[in-house]
């Protein structure tokens, strides 16, 4: 039995995946030792909090919903990054799309009055994902046509997004009572339908998911996919073999800035119905986190995904549970980041010894 | 080869991080003999940071609140949290506190929902935008008690309550106007928001009674943690000839008060009593009155008089106030402190209302 | 409008809150400029700016000395490039990842060192006085540029100094010549015998004291006052600014000089009558550059092997 397992792990198929795999889990679970120890290091009690953080990310029919409701942006917007990034276009603004999106779900959500369910949602969607192809359009052209850097374009257009937010928020699209941020609420026939009912699990989600098994569609077996994979691996490579460059560049931020979009407009029209002056906790960036931690590979994005939305999920609860302040929370975060970071240990396995000898 | 050892040292590193924490942890005695520092409080261990060991007799009064900024933001948050500590002062081990800080606005529902699922008597929202969140938790379990900060909408489970800067702004407008000299005064506020319309509203008002010539210059940094751009903004307005600038925001009050020091121009704080950042320049600071108003608001709740369905308006006569001049008072002249006096008595006797604006035009 | 905007104290303080503002930036720049050359991208420096920030403070505060506190901010700054270039040099990390958690780590461990050294509490301890400044005789006293530029703090001048000798040392010295080296073409430089390990591993040392100094700089000649969001995105806009100045000292202090006046006008801008919503007056500093960066700094990519790691070859 265990020589059978020994030899699936080190046959060609399954050690392209499973060693990975599993030397990633490996490193994140040792980060979170050492975080124990941070955590003793306050005099609060490891065991408890992790205990916590499991429970309040895993622990019942709803903590999950919670925890997938939070991992749908992150899903979406890592494969946003994981498609600019595999054709080395460093897109740092996967924030302001995602509030483009946001900002352009809520519009429809808010003035496109007298349409059924069936229309209306969509169109939010639609309007999300246009927003973000916008957003990620201006800095590809900019890099495209002018060969202006996406690393300043990218962040720039992070601020002057979320500063034009903000704007609206309080002026044009503020709710008409309270004026502290908030945009007035989103018509119900926008709202993206609850899936379980008594949770916050809605049908965003799948559609999440969905997406994401195209997107590896798109990746390993279209022409789009082989040419965003050439232009990363070896520009000039790419150029001999024909691949035109800029076109392929410009076509993936289009599709990236998209994706971003839609994380924004699902969380506008699926969890929060309102536009609210900085909505995002910084999901754009935790997304670069999440897909490099995925390893840029659709897959890994789901997975990661969730580990960063099981962590913020279970933040409140170490807090509330264990005592542990909110910034041991993001300490134990950075660490696990750091450590997932870790691409090559070359730790002499005692399986592999075995097999060679 | 190399790598385990490096891996070693990385950990190790770690490991030494995590005992130095424990070293400083417990408290240390911060040396005060230090000759720059000013005195520092004696560090105080959170009482609320560990869930209390000793079960009182009787079944306490359990209170929650959730935060979306950190309680030590020297803003907003610190003074929501400022008003929890007042009431375990006040009320001890009749009541059972609990916090989370730093939630963000799309998990702010869950939070209530589990607070309210644990059996919390009171939860109290700290957060004006969280309205949907607020609202569908209250909605979801009309047994428990509901606070909200400046809210805008009650629920029959639901109080809010709102800052009503208006009146103690317009009492530092007052001050301001009579002791400009060159009819500049500036004010840095962080964001045009309700909470902090009002204070502008009203200073400006009280402004404007006291000195028709006088012109006031409004910055908003977009921010309530932005202390580079509030000494920025501070700076550009002193050179713009203002020679009284107010601060209008929590913790980027650090910042202009600290530009306002550096010029030697008179400075109004906001939120609680800034007189010890800025000993020199400080006159006065407008108090928005969280710490009074939270432990009155849990009193009441505690005895089972909480208004629900109401708003908790904290004015000067709810624990908002005009801090002491403290070592700036010889810089107020008598007939101005006495103006003040007047007007203070006229609000709280009803006589002089201060209208609340919460937005522009 | 136009009197109020050419008058000498408007110039005079434009002028001052314009160097305010780039100091910091082109501190952090520099050193994220070493680190990057030989290959290595630090992306959390934002987060060594925040602790080098709270490790300067809270050694002023202790000590009351400026010296003690610029040197352990620098010094908690080595630490943590140390941290980076391990990840990166001896386990080939990803950067960026590693970048942003050490961004978050540095958020998390500022945030809770300062609550167990100060306590949640308001009154908080102050620095008495900022970094004093230090007047150049006779040039001091021209007006409008006398007082901005030659009355300034002792970090300020050796800031202007700091960009000639660091681009001198790229362009003359044997050590700058091997950090580019490394950076552009690592498998020549190791095969001239240079060791890629240790020089970027040092380069990212340096990068992160100089980033630790940056931020001890914040709340020492600036704020004398620390909170949790001092330093309110100083490393990311040095990363745009280093992008910016195409990874060249002069560039990057031009860089960080444009943003600067970029940041003065808009507060001086909200002091007009403009009728301008003040959300947009506060995206001027990233609109001016982004319009920079669009007609004048196009094409620059940065070293070639950046943020690739090495791996030796070893048959």
């Amino acid at each position: 039995m265990i020589e059978r397992i020994q030899n699936l792990l080190h046959s060609d198929q399954m050690g392209k995946w499973v060693r990975p795999f599993f030397t990633q889990v490996l490193i994140v679970l040792l980060a979170f030792v050492l975080g124990g120890f941070v955590i003793l290091g306050i005099g609060a009690d490891p065991i408890a909090a992790y205990a916590a953080l499991i429970k309040s990310a895993f622990g019942n029919v709803n903590s999950i919903a919670e925890t997938l409701v939070k991992a749908c942006p992150l899903l979406l917007a890592g494969l946003a990054i994981t498609l600019a990034f595999r054709a080395e276009f460093w897109n740092i603004g996967a924030e302001g799309q995602l509030y483009m999106g946001g900002v352009l779900a809520a519009v429809v959500g808010i003035y496109f009055t007298g349409l059924p369910p069936a229309v209306h949602i969509p169109l939010a969607l639609i309007a999300g994902v246009l927003g973000g192809a916008i957003a990620g359009f201006i800095p590809v052209i900019l890099k495209a046509k002018l060969r202006v850097n996406e690393v300043i374009t990218t962040l720039m257009l992070n601020y002057i997004i979320i500063l034009f937010t903000s704007y609206l928020d309080q002026g044009p699209m503020s709710d008409p009572i309270i004026k502290a941020g908030i945009s007035r609420r989103l018509l119900e026939t926008s709202w993206i339908p609850i899936m379980i009912k008594g949770t916050r699990f809605h049908w965003g989600i799948p559609l999440a998911l969905l997406i994401t098994i195209l997107i590896a569609f798109l990746l390993s077996k279209t022409m789009l996919g082989f040419q965003i994979r050439a232009v990363g691996e070896n520009a000039r490579a790419a150029r001999v073999a024909g691949v035109s460059i800029n076109k392929t560049i410009i076509w993936t931020m289009i599709l990236s800035g998209a994706l971003a979009g839609l994380a924004g407009g699902i969380e506008i029209s699926g969890v929060q119905h309102r536009l609210i002056e900085r909505f995002s906790p910084g999901y754009g960036f935790l997304a670069i986190a999440v897909a490099l931690v995925g390893r840029l590979s659709p897959i890994g994005v789901i997975f990661s995904s969730v580990l960063f939305a099981a962590l913020i999920a279970g933040a409140d609860t170490m807090q509330r549970v264990a005592g542990v302040p909110i910034p041991v929370v993001y300490l134990i975060e950075g660490l696990v980041i750091i450590f997932a970071s870790i691409r090559s240990i070359r730790i002499r396995s005692p399986f592999r010894r075995k097999v060679t000898a | 080869m190399k790598t385990p050892k490096a891996f070693l040292l990385l950990a190790s590193l770690v490991v030494i991080l995590a005992l130095a924490l424990n070293a400083c942890a417990p408290a240390p005695a911060a040396p005060t003999e230090a000759p720059k520092a000013e005195p520092t409080k004696a560090p105080m261990t959170e009482p609320t940071e560990a869930p209390p060991a000793v079960e009182p007799p009787s079944e306490p009064f359990r209170v929650a609140m959730v935060l979306g900024c950190k309680i030590d933001d020297g803003d907003w948050c610190q003074a929501g949290y400022e008003g929890l500590e007042e009431a375990i002062k006040q009320f001890g081990d009749k009541i059972e506190t609990t916090y989370t800080e730093d939630t963000t606005i799309p998990d702010m529902e869950k939070v209530m929902r589990d607070f309210a699922t644990e059996g919390y008597d009171l939860i109290i929202c700290h957060s004006s935008i969280a309205k949907e969140g607020i609202m569908n938790a209250a909605k979801d379990f009309p047994d428990t008690q509901f606070v909200w900060t400046d809210g805008d909408e009650t629920l029959p489970n639901l109080a809010v309550v709102r800052s009503m800067t208006q009146e103690a702004s317009y009492l530092a407008g007052l001050i301001a106007g009579k002791l400009t000299q060159s009819n500049v005064v500036g004010m840095v506020g962080a964001m045009d928001i309700p909470s902090t319309h009002r204070g502008y509203a009203g200073f400006e008002m009280g402004l404007k009674e006291a000195n028709p010539d006088a012109k006031l210059l409004v910055n908003w940094t977009g921010d309530f943690v932005d202390l580079k751009g509030a000494k920025e903004a501070t700076l550009s307005q002193i050179e713009a000839g203002a020679d009284i600038i107010h601060g209008n925001g929590g913790s980027l009050n650090l910042g202009t008060l600290q530009g306002a020091s550096e010029k030697n121009v008179l400075a109004i704080g906001a939120v609680r009593d800034q007189y010890n950042l800025a000993p020199s320049v400080v006159v006065t600071s407008v108090e928005w009155g969280f710490k009074k108003g939270f432990a009155m608001i849990i009193g009441e709740a505690m005895e089972g008089k909480l208004k629900v369905g109401d708003f908790y308006d904290l004015g000067l006569a709810e624990g908002a106030e005009l801090s002491d001049y403290h070592d700036n008072a010889s810089k107020v002249p008598d007939d101005v402190k006495a103006l003040v006096e007047q007007k203070k008595k006229d609000i709280l006797s009803g006589t002089l209302e201060i209208p609340n604006i919460e937005s522009g035009s | 409008m136009i009197e109020q905007f050419t008058s000498v104290v408007f110039l005079t303080g434009f002028l001052a809150s314009m160097i305010r503002m780039a100091t910091p930036i082109v501190i952090v720049a520099l050193g994220e400029m070493v680190t990057e050359r030989s290959g290595i991208m630090n992306l959390g420096i934002e987060g060594i700016v925040w602790i080098g920030a709270f490790a300067g403070f809270a050694t002023t505060i202790l000590t009351g000395s400026y010296i003690w506190g610029f040197l352990v901010g620098g010094i908690v700054g080595i630490l943590f490039g140390l941290i980076m270039s391990v990840v990166a040099v001896e386990f080939h990390g990803h950067q960026i990842v590693a970048g942003l958690g050490i961004w978050i780590l540095c958020n998390g461990l500022s945030g809770l060192l300062n609550r167990s050294i100060f306590g949640i509490s308001t009154e908080r301890p102050t620095i008495v006085a900022t970094l004093p400044t230090i007047p150049i005789p006779g040039l001091s006293n021209i007006p409008i540029i006398g007082e901005t530029l030659f009355n300034q703090n002792i970090i300020v001048y050796l800031t202007i100094l700091a960009v000639p000798l660091i681009n001198f040392f790229f362009k003359e010295i044997s050590w700058g010549l091997n950090i580019d080296a490394v950076g552009e073409q690592p498998r020549a430089a190791d095969a001239a015998g240079l060791r890629v390990g240790v020089i970027r591993t040092l380069s990212a040392c340096f990068g992160g004291f100089l980033a630790g100094i940056g931020g001890a700089y914040l709340p020492l000649a600036l704020y004398s006052i620390y909170t949790n969001d001092i330093s309110t995105g100083l490393g990311w806009m040095a990363i745009v600014v280093l992008v910016f100045g195409k990874w060249r000292p002069w560039g990057i202090l031009g860089g960080a000089l444009i943003f600067g006046a970029a940041n003065a006008l808009k507060w001086r801008l909200q002091n007009t009558d403009l009728p301008l919503p003040y959300q947009i007056t506060l995206m001027l500093p990233y609109l001016v550059t982004l319009v920079m960066v669009i007609f004048f700094v196009r094409g620059g990519s940065g070293p070639s092997a950046l943020a690739k790691p090495f791996v030796r070859s070893e048959n």
